[in-house]
């Protein structure tokens, strides 16, 4: 591939192709999700939609990952939504009663929390 | 308009384009015709319009890219919304639409 | 097609022993990797995620770097460790996105107004540089506020900055000093002979070491477990959501009392907003789904607080495990009956502003065995047997 670095990949957050090769060679990112986290590619506002491909892409013929070996994280909401529309059914929601809090909502952290002394048969609830 | 680069004839939308009709928008406060029903970026393409926005991050302007809704490069302020994907937006008589991109060009239309 | 060679020493690299194992390559833990390898010990930072971590408290942070807000037994910890960020970018090398133009916590409701006057007047005694704010000048301190708050409590040094450029600049500083950093490497327990520790068995071998700084957020209630620690932490899954990028019109930061919201725009242009929405989360995997409910009230309140944002699209949800205490402070300290352990976890949702400086903390006491004033409130001691001491938040 000789294309040269100041090639626009990601155009959103316009980061280029010399930018994503740096990041391979100085980091540890191998995956187009973990390439975005150090890039911004794929973080702007059509959210990888144009980029993500290309990416896997470089990172087959730059690195030798293969396609498909991590498939790109896709975050809700899958296209913009305005913050209004986002709140008109706020209403409507039975859960969450309201943001967290273990001291405001006087939850008790359970009983065998504070008594252990081996490893919990699952590590930690949730 | 002669040489506006719409396609005139067309197999399948032939009904479609003999039925629109001209209408008047604004843009950036000035007024263009366009085709009612048209996509907004194809009216603001024949006009000219080719740049819609400018990109701090890479200072370039941008313009349609995908024209199918999905890279949100073409998109402009419509009627006080901005964000709109102009290549999805249908031409409405009265549309007020605003690019943003006078200011960083040495035109006082904005154009290329 | 050249391949390029991997880094960090990962895979091909069999770590066997070191000095300090840091658990956990959060805020906390690359802090304490950055300064302990500045101090020039050898550490290795490891973390079961993938480069840059997954999953975790860090990933699902605001940002946001304040001293106000917080339980008044830290004020003197932030007061020293906000400071750092001051310096932070000239020393990591990076652009962090810090900004310190102030925040601001408001309220709308008459009678609430006399609880943050005096919550503001004791951090003033406590040093802040912080006061309040009413009406008009409000509204003018803010431009875009929402004309139905009366009132707010404004810190002009508080601030914000970007979490993923913070750990990541963290991470490449830490390594640049010389800090094995292993990804994918899950420490599955701590190892200990005649009360100390002397190793930390992860899924990639056994790494020899005398120090081990559990940094590990949520997961580090199990691990300590594995040598008779208990530590009083449940998990918590966060939400946050941010929008496109939107011309700037806020520089500070904004709370609403009694209300699940910090608002902020960074400066590429997005409101980032948090408020500790819950979101679910499994803690085996680290996998954490939205909860949409929380993301519609969310965006509720934004529009209440900053009435002009009502248009502007959100293009992006996440969320985050973050391990909350019993009384909601964090567990820093080491541990009687195991030398050689340090806890640094359980920040319950406020450990980035003073990550760096708590992580400077510990690397003194790991190398001067003397621990710091500022870290002594959160001894894990404070939980005693019956558990039951706890602090308020101050709001």
């Amino acid at each position: 591939m000789n294309s040269p670095d100041d090639l626009v990949i990601c155009r959103c957050e316009s980061v280029t192709l010399g930018k994503i090769r740096e990041c391979l060679k100085s980091s540890a990112a191998r995956t187009v999700n973990e390439v975005k986290k150090l890039t911004r590619a794929g973080m702007g506002v059509c959210q990888g939609r144009t980029c993500a491909r290309t990416v896997e892409l470089i990172l087959e013929r730059e690195d030798g990952t293969q396609l498909g070996t991590e498939p790109y994280q896709v975050r809700p909401p899958i296209r913009p939504v305005p913050l209004d529309d986002l709140a008109a059914g706020a209403e409507d929601f039975s859960e969450p009663t309201g943001p967290v809090s273990v001291v405001m909502l006087r939850k008790p952290l359970g009983t065998e929390g504070c008594d252990e002394t081996h490893a919990p048969k699952n590590g930690a609830r949730e | 308009m002669p040489n506006d680069l719409r396609i005139k004839t067309h197999p399948f939308l032939k009904s479609e384009q003999q039925n629109r009709r001209w209408v008047s928008i604004t843009v950036d406060g000035r007024p263009m015709e366009a085709l009612e029903g048209e996509s907004l970026s194809a009216a603001l393409w024949a006009e000219g319009h080719i740049a819609l926005r400018y990109d701090d991050g890479s200072n370039t302007f941008r313009g349609i890219y995908c024209g199918i809704g999905h890279c949100f490069e073409c998109r402009v302020t419509v009627d006080g919304i901005p964000d709109v994907r102009s290549c999805l937006v249908q031409v409405r008589s009265g549309m007020r639409v605003s690019l943003q991109v006078a200011a960083e060009t040495d035109k006082d239309d904005g154009r290329i | 097609m050249k391949r390029m060679p991997r880094k960090t020493g990962q895979e091909n690299e069999a770590m066997k022993s070191t000095e300090v194992v840091v658990v956990g390559a959060g805020i906390v833990g690359a802090s304490t990797a950055y300064f302990l390898a500045k101090a020039g010990l050898n550490v290795a930072l490891i973390d079961c995620r993938g480069v840059t971590g997954s999953g975790g408290a860090s990933q699902a942070c605001a940002g946001g770097v304040r001293h106000q807000g917080r339980v008044p037994i830290e004020m003197p910890l932030a007061l020293y460790a906000i400071p750092f960020w001051k310096i932070l970018e000239e020393e990591l090398e990076t652009d962090l996105h810090y900004r310190r133009e102030g925040m601001t916590i408001v309220t709308d409701e008459e009678n609430l107004v006399p609880r943050i006057e005096e919550r503001v007047a004791n951090e003033q005694l406590l040093g802040l540089d912080i006061r309040m704010v009413y009406g008009e000048d409000l509204r003018r301190l803010i431009p875009g506020i929402s004309p139905r708050m009366l009132a707010g409590s404004y810190c002009p040094i508080d601030g914000h900055a970007d979490p993923l450029r913070t750990v990541n600049a963290l991470v490449s500083a830490a390594q640049r000093r010389g800090a094995v950093v292993k990804w994918c490497c899950k420490a599955q327990c701590l190892v200990k002979e005649n009360g100390r520790i002397v190793a930390v068995n992860t899924s990639n071998g056994k790494i020899r070491c005398s120090q081990v700084v559990l940094s590990a957020g949520a997961w580090s209630r199990a691990l300590a477990a594995t040598v008779g620690v208990t530590l009083p932490f449940e998990p918590f899954t966060l939400q946050m959501m941010v929008t496109r990028r939107c011309p700037h019109v806020l520089g500070q930061v904004l709370g609403w009392l009694g209300h699940g919201i910090s608002l902020k725009q960074v400066p590429s242009g997005g409101f980032v907003i948090g408020g500790g929405w819950p979101g679910h989360g499994d803690l085996a995997t680290g996998k954490t789904a939205l909860m949409p409910g929380s993301m519609a009230k969310s965006a509720f309140t934004t529009i209440a607080l900053f009435p002009s944002l009502s248009k502007r699209s959100v293009i992006r949800a996440w969320a985050g495990i973050e391990a909350f205490s019993m009384d909601e402070m964090q567990v820093t300290g080491p541990i009687s009956g195991v030398d050689g352990l340090f806890i640094a976890a359980g920040f319950s949702g406020h450990g980035f502003a003073i990550g760096p400086g708590v992580g400077s903390l510990i690397a003194d006491f790991i190398t001067t065995g003397r621990l710091s004033e500022l870290l002594s409130p959160f001894n894990l001691d404070r939980f005693g047997s019956s558990g039951t001491e706890g602090k308020r938040n101050a709001e």
